[in-house]
């Protein structure tokens, strides 16, 4: 205190001593709290490491056997390999080389690429690899990438955390789903929203953000002022399926791009997936315990329904091909907070089809035609 | 009636009542400790808890934002409470000691929660909320108290820089330990509650209380009187009704934000640089702008800080938002909240009478953040009606508007100034 108020007393300076004891005190058993806390997570991943290890030799082993002409395991790639009959995924085996792009060969192993990202997407020989950078504010990075020579052009966003990516079938945009947390000092006017930012790949400029969507509808919930987007599908260069919220329950939303307009589908659910040729519709439906089916609408017949897969899923699909559909589900004990696991599994569309697994520790397949 | 105690001074301010009237009283100093500790262990939390919700408590996004919605509406019904307790008890000392208390308590669960799958963790972020809604009105009252009213701003305007540079702190302390030792979510919470724990001690050991005399006829006072005297008090309703309206054309600053990163083409690796840089403006500026409003008046200083936005409104409209305009929005946002955030304290401080101090500066702040809420709402119909341009030049026209009209509400003629 620099004024002239009456030195300190002893009764003061008895309480500076007993917080400066307390705080010592604190100050210790934090510090032993926080080294304890660090070996703890070194040894639970290493062990977790071990484990995803002897998955993958036991999935390799096995796809050997069935597939007779395995092809050698190629050096090291030095861009994107994504042959046809390659499966792009990211590497989803707990330590080092968590979160690497990989390459999944036919016979089922896979080589690891030196680029990490939590989403990729390839059409036409254009990719997109999203991927989230660590720092006192989540932002994440959408890496545009050409699958032979990758050609990096790097667009930002801040306070989002990525979830879903897509390129559309001819390679000319790309649609990033983020969900965004606001940051505020004050209490209230904190906002949680998704974003849907799509790309022009070829100039790696923003063209279009979902606010600027609107809907060709007079039902009332379409007034809704603060709708919600995600998860968006490409049908070709201008039209495209999309989850919307209006406050009621997510709802697939047809759209085209040229003019940022919308018409609801009819069908509930979220995370819509067109097969290659356009005429299949995969998305989530929730249950009501909360978890998700998959089901798949003929967009011709308007027919309805669930496939094969009974365990909840959480995912936007791939198509690997026009019958069979890709999607990324946790293993037991694989849903954790630290490199969190996930196996990609495939199920042939048709009713009753039994789910059979694609390749163990990884997530996000993305199919390269 | 009961003479007015307003122009009685809560501490004598000795031979020279002005300048140099002591601004650094130990209750002062013990609040903005306790601030500070209690902001580094409660941004540590905020920081995280999207990321400990969604990853580690497997939260959907619909899940986390009712969260959000939860998490703002607790928190002006406990505003109030913890206004009209304190008053009523004057107990403003113990009411914002036991809102740090509750606060910090919270951690405890919190760890519990990170460490065992079944303990949920969002009824413990909520605590945290309540506890803070109690203590905050309760705190800024016995700052006022306990300073001569020619320094009130200055300092709300030391307070409020200690606060913010433990929510400076906070989340970097808790970046720091989940980058060493990933998803130990317990470690972070543990560490939050060691420096709440600090934050506590310092104001249960060091804050006194103020208590002031009141008509002791009349019993202890119910709230009811204490709204009665609050609303009788002329110049209350001027400038409730001057910072509701300048709130509703205030756009958050998370909204800021989201236009800044939206629009330009900034690397990502500044924008936690931007948002720290706000943050560094308003600390660097909370006192200046004090003393400032000390010396010129708190309300002036208030409106020049709402006349900023309108600045900030326009260079969102017209410019492509590079790294100069963005500096420019962010550095005028850090002076906004220095020119307003605890100025506003410190303007109700010296209106509404010590009896009903706390309950005063509560229904202020709630008054505000409700504006805020409703401009939310506001901002977002605009903007996607009008689009980007059209909307902030509208915003900027209706601040402009509003400033003029509040600066007829606040003049002395409507809202009396007992300085």
């Amino acid at each position: 205190m620099t004024d002239d108020a009456q030195p300190m007393s002893d009764e003061t300076r008895r309480k500076l001593f007993v917080l400066g004891g307390l705080a010592a005190v604190l100050v210790v058993l934090g510090a032993g709290y926080f080294i304890w806390a660090q070996g703890r997570v070194s040894d639970d991943l290493a062990d977790r490491n071990e484990r995803a290890q002897a998955t993958i030799d036991e999935f390799e082993d096995v796809q050997r056997e069935s597939t007779p002409e395995a092809t050698p395991v190629a050096a090291v790639v030095a861009g994107v390999s994504a042959a046809p009959g390659e499966v792009l995924v990211i590497n989803r085996v707990p330590g080092d080389d968590y979160g690497k792009l990989a390459v999944r060969h036919a016979d089922g192993t896979r080589t690891l690429l030196e680029r990490e990202c939590v989403r990729v997407h390839i059409a036409a020989e254009h990719g997109v690899c999203v991927s989230q950078n660590d720092g006192i504010v989540a932002t994440f990075t959408t890496t545009f990438f050409e699958s032979i020579n990758p050609q990096v052009e790097i667009k930002s966003y801040a306070s989002a955390l990525p979830s879903r990516a897509r390129i559309s079938p001819e390679g000319t945009f790309s649609a990033v789903t983020a969900f965004v947390t606001g940051s505020s000092y004050e209490d209230i006017g904190a906002e949680t929203t998704t974003i849907v930012t799509i790309d022009q790949i070829e100039s790696t400029r923003r063209i279009r953000g979902t606010g600027q969507l609107t809907i060709n509808s007079d039902e009332d919930r379409f007034k809704n002022l603060d709708p919600q987007y995600w998860g968006i599908t490409f049908a070709d260069e201008n039209e495209f399926y999309i989850t919307g919220f209006y406050g009621e329950e997510p709802e697939v939303m047809r759209g085209w791009l040229d003019d940022m307009t919308l018409e609801p589908t009819g069908w509930v659910g979220s995370c819509p997936s067109l097969s290659p040729d356009g005429k299949t519709l995969v998305f989530k439906e929730m249950r009501a315990d909360g978890g998700f089916d998959l089901v798949a609408v003929d967009l011709e017949t308007d027919d309805k329904w669930r496939l094969g897969e009974t365990r909840s899923v959480d995912d936007q699909v791939e198509w690997l091909d026009n019958d069979t559909v890709l999607y990324a589900l946790h293993p037991d004990g694989g849903d954790t907070a630290v490199q969190p696991e996930f196996d990609i599994w495939m199920v042939d569309i048709a009713e009753g089809s039994e789910p059979v697994l694609f390749l163990p520790n990884a997530n996000s397949p993305a199919v390269a035609r | 009636m009961y003479p007015s105690v307003r122009s009685i001074p809560p501490i004598p301010a000795g031979d020279n009542p002005n300048r140099r009237a002591k601004v650094l009283s130990q209750n002062l100093l013990a609040l903005g400790f306790t601030s500070f500790f209690s902001d580094v262990s409660s941004e540590m939390v905020v920081a995280i808890v999207p990321l400990f919700l969604t990853t580690s408590l497997g939260f959907s996004l619909f899940g986390f934002a009712a969260y959000e919605a939860a998490y703002q509406g607790t928190n002006a019904v406990f505003r109030i409470w913890g206004g009209s307790i304190a008053d009523s008890r004057q107990s403003h000392k113990r009411t914002a000691a036991t809102g740090y208390s509750i606060s910090a308590a919270t951690r405890v669960g919190l760890v519990a929660s990170a460490l065992v799958g079944w303990i949920p963790a969002v009824p413990f972020l909520l605590a945290d909320r309540i506890g803070k809604g109690l203590r905050t009105a309760p705190r800024d009252a016995l700052i006022s108290l306990s300073t001569a009213p020619s320094r009130l701003a200055m300092a709300f305007g030391i307070h409020r820089a200690m606060d913010t540079a433990g929510a400076l702190l906070g989340p970097l302390i808790a970046f720091l330990v989940l980058a060493s030792a990933p998803g130990a979510f317990d470690a972070v919470f543990v560490i939050s509650a060691i420096f709440g724990a600090v934050g506590v001690a310092v104001i249960w050991m060091f804050a006194q209380e103020k208590p002031q005399k009141r008509d002791e006829s009349a019993g202890a006072q119910r709230v009811t009187d204490q709204w009665r005297e609050i609303a009788k008090t002329k110049g209350v309703g001027a400038i409730a009704a001057a910072v509701g309206l300048l709130s509703l054309v205030t756009v958050g600053d998370a909204f800021i934000y989201l236009v800044i990163q939206q629009t330009s083409n900034l690397s990502a690796k500044y924008f936690p640089l931007l948002f720290v840089g706000t943050a560094l403006i308003y600390l660097l500026l909370a006192m200046p702008f004090g003393r400032l409003a000390d010396r010129i008046g708190t309300r002036p200083v208030f409106l020049a800080g709402n006349a900023l936005l309108i600045i900030i409104y326009l260079v969102m409209a017209f410019s492509s938002l590079g790294l100069a305009a963005s500096l420019l929005c962010l550095a005028l946002l850090g002076a906004y909240y220095a020119a307003t955030d605890g100025v506003v304290s410190a303007m109700v401080s010296q209106l509404v009478g010590v009896n009903v101090r706390a309950s005063g500066i509560a229904f202020i702040t709630v008054v505000i953040a409700l504006g805020k809420m409703f401009s939310a709402i506001i901002f977002a119909t605009l903007f996607e009606t009008i689009g980007k341009t059209s909307a902030m030049v509208a915003l900027a026209t209706a601040m402009l508007t509003v400033v003029t009209m509040s600066t007829w509400l606040l003049s002395p003629r409507n809202a009396p100034n007992y300085d």
